[in-house]
């Protein structure tokens, strides 16, 4: 496990990037964090890695998917799920998530992945991140499996 | 010209009859069947619940719109956006009956449909003679934006939520207090009696040279303050409520105004589900008033959460734009979750 401390948005700017950089395809981010702790923000500077611009919340609509537009990349697509709302696992079916993870070419953001944990058991390359928010800064614990 | 409409994109199956007749309407049915009391179980939406009650609900609608195949002349319904599941329900539906009676089908926008719902007011009447330009505040659980309209169907979005949306930022905030679902009404509730300035709270990007809003920096300092306290007494709630309010509405407002003036719109209009809330129609409204020459539109209460009616009204208007473009729509037309404005 490693611990990061994000004293403000910049340090989770760089955070995104060291995760970016070993990215191959097929990866999943799970997030676990109270309100505001800085899941979506945290997504953003993930998309703005693959100059995705415009990443919001996707709170009502549950998973939205967005295409990274650059023929070097391997990877085409990041999805965006969050299961705030969520309250059985296979809720999470009928949305078509299935397709995605471990998808070679996509790569899967979760929130409040915690709430899925034992659906998620059957997945691989699965990062679980988990943030802290304290009063000044937050601890992101990072453990790959 | 007569409409029969269905809205099925999140939580509400809706169906409604629409007659227009030139300038003037009539609304023969407004059916909605709300599924608040099986969320309120859970918390939140659960997509699959949601799906298998609007198939149990749409039938039973449309039998009591009491509506046959020569009674319509066109079918409107939302294609997007919304929950996949719960959008093809709506869809199937409209697209079997398009088939069966051989009339148009219109998709419609949610968010258009929203906006729309502006030209009518009350149960029969005249279609409102809104001018343009327009600026509209569309603010629900899933969007916030200020769009342009430059016709009753040209709409051009000038700003939008980079975060959360304010709808869900009052849900958030709700359950940061323990208030239950759905939150937002409960605060705006709470914030009737709450002092709105007791907690300085932020207003995100108020003074931005551009249209776009933040909420997630507001919903996170809510929770600063609460973390701060000691005991969130019920005083504590109502204090909380109206100064996350008052930030919330201070900031829509300065930004829809300060749009107005770039657009020079001569009309204002509020929509989405959050314009239900009272002290937004208010505080708007006094802006709006303050402006030369501009006048403000809201929609009636029971066209501000999902229904059919404006889906209905929303149809029309892009019926009549373009009516060869809809008569065999139903082999074409898909649902899709994230359509744009
Ligand atoms: N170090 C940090 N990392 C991420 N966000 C931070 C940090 N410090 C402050 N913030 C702020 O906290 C808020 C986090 O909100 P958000 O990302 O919506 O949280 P969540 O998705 O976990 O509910 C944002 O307003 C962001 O600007
Ligand atoms: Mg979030």
């Amino acid at each position: 496990m490693k611990k990061y401390i994000c004293k403000n948005e910049k340090d989770t700017a760089e955070l995104a990037k060291i995760l970016v950089k070993k990215f191959k395809g097929g990866e999943i981010i799970a997030l676990e964090g109270d309100l505001g702790a800085g899941k979506t923000t945290l997504t953003q500077y993930i998309g703005k890695e693959y100059k995705i611009k415009k990443i919001t919340s996707p709170t009502f609509v549950l998973m939205k998917v967005y295409a990274i537009n650059n023929a070097q990349c391997t990877i085409k697509n990041i999805v965006h799920v969050d299961c705030y709302r969520l309250d059985e696992v296979q809720e999470l079916f009928y949305l078509g998530i299935e397709e995605y993870l471990n998808k070679p070419d996509t790569i899967v953001v979760i929130e409040w992945a915690d709430k899925i944990k034992k659906y998620l058991k059957n997945f691989k390359k699965i990062t679980w991140i988990k943030i802290k928010i304290k009063k000044n800064y937050r601890i992101l614990e990072i453990k790959k499996t | 010209m007569k409409i029969l409409a269905i809205e099925s994109s999140c939580d509400e199956t809706a169906v409604a009859v629409l007659e227009v007749n030139g300038q003037n309407y009539k609304v023969l049915a407004n059916l909605v069947s709300s599924q608040i009391n099986i969320h309120k179980k859970y918390g939140g939406i659960v997509p699959e619940v949601a799906a298998r009650k609007h198939v149990e609900n749409i039938i039973p609608l449309l039998e009591e719109a009491k509506i046959t195949a020569s009674d319509i002349d066109i079918i409107g319904v939302v294609n997007g956006p919304g929950l996949v599941t719960s959008l093809i329900v709506g869809l199937e539906t409209a697209k079997t009956l398009s088939l069966l009676w051989q009339k148009p089908l219109v998709p419609v926008n949610h968010i258009k449909a929203h906006i729309q719902a502006n030209w009518l007011k009350g149960d029969s009447g005249s279609l409102q003679n809104i001018l343009f330009p327009a600026i509209s505040l569309i603010v629900s659980g899933g969007h916030t934006s200020l769009v342009s309209l430059s016709d009753k169907c040209k709409f051009k979005v000038v700003g939008e939520t980079r975060d959360d949306a304010v709808g869900e930022a009052f849900d958030k905030v709700a359950k940061l207090l323990d208030l239950g679902y759905p939150g937002g009404p409960i605060v705006s509730q709470k914030a009737i009696n709450g002092d709105p300035h007791k907690y300085k709270l932020p207003r995100p990007m108020i003074d931005a040279k551009n249209f776009e809003f933040s909420f997630s920096g507001l919903k996170t300092a809510v929770r600063y303050e609460i973390d701060k306290i000691k005991t969130i007494d019920d005083q504590v709630i109502q204090d909380m409520s109206a100064s996350f309010q008052q930030a919330a509405i201070e900031v829509l407002i300065k930004k829809t105004i300060k749009a107005t003036q770039k657009y020079k719109a001569k009309s204002v209009l509020l929509g989405g589900g959050v314009s239900a809330n009272n002290e937004l129609r208010l505080q708007l409204e006094k802006a709006v008033d303050e402006l030369d020459g501009v006048k403000f539109y809201q929609p009636d209460l029971e066209l501000t959460t999902d229904n059919a009616l404006m889906v209905a009204i929303s149809a029309y208007f892009e019926y009549s734009e373009n009516k060869a473009k809809y008569v065999n729509a139903w082999k074409k037309v898909k649902v899709n979750p994230n359509l744009e404005i």
